[in-house]
C-alpha cells in the first residue's frame, strides 16, 4: 500500500513538472559553429561575402567592364542539390552588396508590370501633371547578366555523413554573349552520429 | 575533512569554470590612410598557437583590399574562424553584419593569408578579428 501511495505521488509530482517547462530565448551571433552537414546560415553569408569580393578584387574584369557603372541584370539562382533552399534570398544578398559597392547599377525585372502600370496610371488617369509623368521607352537596359547554381554531392559511410556543396557564379557579356566573370564556392562538412546517446 | 573541503571547492570552481568560455582572440588594425597597422593578442592561448606575420594592402578600382598572413606556431591542425570588418574614416564601421566569419583550416606550423575587400570606396581602415572555432556557439 505504501509502495502505491509512492508512485502515486511520483506519478503526480512528474506530471506537475512536466507543465513546468520554461521557453528561453535570446540573441545570438549571425555566425555560429557548424551544428548539422546541411548549410547553415553562416556557409550562404561566407558564401555570397566570397563572391562579391572575388568580383571587385578581379582587377581585368574590373578594368574591362565596369568602367561607368555597369547596368546588371541577376537571374535567380538554380537549386540543383537536394536541400531546400531560398535562392532568391541569396540573390538579393548578391545584389545588395554589389549595389553598396557603388560600382554597379541593376535592372530589376521582377518589378516591371508594376512599372508599366504606374506609366499607364500617370499617362491615363488624367491627375498627373504630364510633364513630370515616367514616360515609355527611357528604362535602362542590362549590359551584363548575372546567374548561378548550387549543386551537392553526399556520401555517407560507417555513420559519417560527408557533403559537398558548390556555388557557381557566372557574369555574361549580354552583347558578346561571353562570360566576362565566373568563381566557385566550395563546401564540405561532415557530421558523424555518435552510437550512443539520443 | 579539510581535503574532502578542498575537493568540493575545487569541483565546484572547475564547474563553474566550465562555463566561461574565453571568446577574446587576436585583432589586427590596419589603416590605409596612414599606414599604419597594429596586431592585439587578447588570448593568451590563441597567442601561443597563431603568429600574424605580414599585413599588406592596395586599392583595386577605388575600394581598399587588406591581406594578412597568420602562421601557425604549433603541430596540430587547427580550427580558426576570422572576419574583416572595415570603417570609414571616422571610425564607424560599414556594414559590420554583412561580413561574416570564415572558416580557416590551418595545418601545423602552415601559413595561410587572409584577404578582405571593403564593401565601397568609403573604407579605409580595417580590422581583422580571428578567434578559435571551439570558442563559437
Amino acid at each position: 500500500m505504501n509502495r502505491l501511495a509512492f508512485a502515486v505521488a511520483a506519478a503526480a509530482v512528474a506530471a506537475v513538472t512536466a507543465g513546468c517547462v520554461s521557453t528561453h530565448a535570446r540573441e545570438t551571433q549571425l555566425d555560429m559553429a557548424a551544428k548539422t552537414a546541411d548549410l547553415e546560415p553562416q556557409d550562404v553569408r561566407r558564401t555570397v561575402e566570397k563572391m562579391v569580393d572575388s568580383m571587385l578584387a578581379d582587377r581585368e574584369f574590373i578594368a574591362e567592364y565596369v568602367t561607368g557603372k555597369p547596368v546588371l541584370d541577376i537571374g535567380k539562382m538554380q537549386n540543383r542539390s537536394t536541400m531546400h533552399l531560398d535562392m532568391e534570398s541569396i540573390t538579393d544578398s548578391i545584389r545588395t552588396k554589389l549595389i553598396r559597392s557603388r560600382k554597379f547599377r541593376f535592372m530589376d525585372r521582377a518589378s516591371s508590370a508594376t512599372d508599366l502600370q504606374f506609366m499607364n496610371d500617370q499617362a491615363l488617369n488624367g491627375m498627373t501633371d504630364q510633364s513630370k509623368a515616367v514616360k515609355m521607352g527611357q528604362q535602362s537596359a542590362a549590359q551584363l547578366f548575372l546567374y548561378g547554381a548550387l549543386t551537392e554531392m553526399r556520401n555517407k559511410t560507417n555513420g559519417i555523413t560527408d557533403r559537398y556543396y558548390k556555388f557557381t557564379l557566372n557574369m555574361k557579356d549580354l552583347k558578346s554573349g561571353e562570360i566576362a566573370w565566373t568563381d566557385e564556392q566550395e563546401i564540405r562538412k561532415e557530421q558523424k552520429r555518435s552510437a550512443v546517446g539520443f | 575533512m579539510t581535503k574532502t573541503v578542498k575537493a568540493m571547492v575545487a569541483a565546484a570552481a572547475v564547474a563553474l569554470g566550465a562555463g566561461c568560455v574565453e571568446t577574446a582572440g587576436t585583432r589586427v588594425s590596419i589603416d590605409t590612410q596612414t599606414g599604419d597597422a597594429s596586431v592585439l593578442e587578447c588570448s593568451t592561448r590563441l597567442a601561443n598557437r597563431v603568429k600574424v606575420v605580414k599585413v599588406t594592402y592596395n586599392d583595386v578600382a577605388g575600394i581598399k583590399k587588406a591581406t594578412v598572413t597568420i602562421e601557425s606556431t604549433i603541430h596540430k591542425r587547427q580550427r580558426l574562424q576570422a572576419r574583416m570588418v572595415w570603417m570609414d574614416e571616422e571610425g564607424s564601421d560599414i556594414d559590420a553584419d554583412g561580413k561574416p566569419f570564415r572558416a580557416i583550416v590551418l595545418d601545423g606550423e602552415d601559413v595561410t593569408t587572409f584577404t578582405g575587400m571593403a564593401p565601397s570606396s568609403k573604407g579605409v581602415k580595417a580590422r581583422l578579428q580571428i578567434r578559435e572555432t571551439d570558442t563559437v556557439e
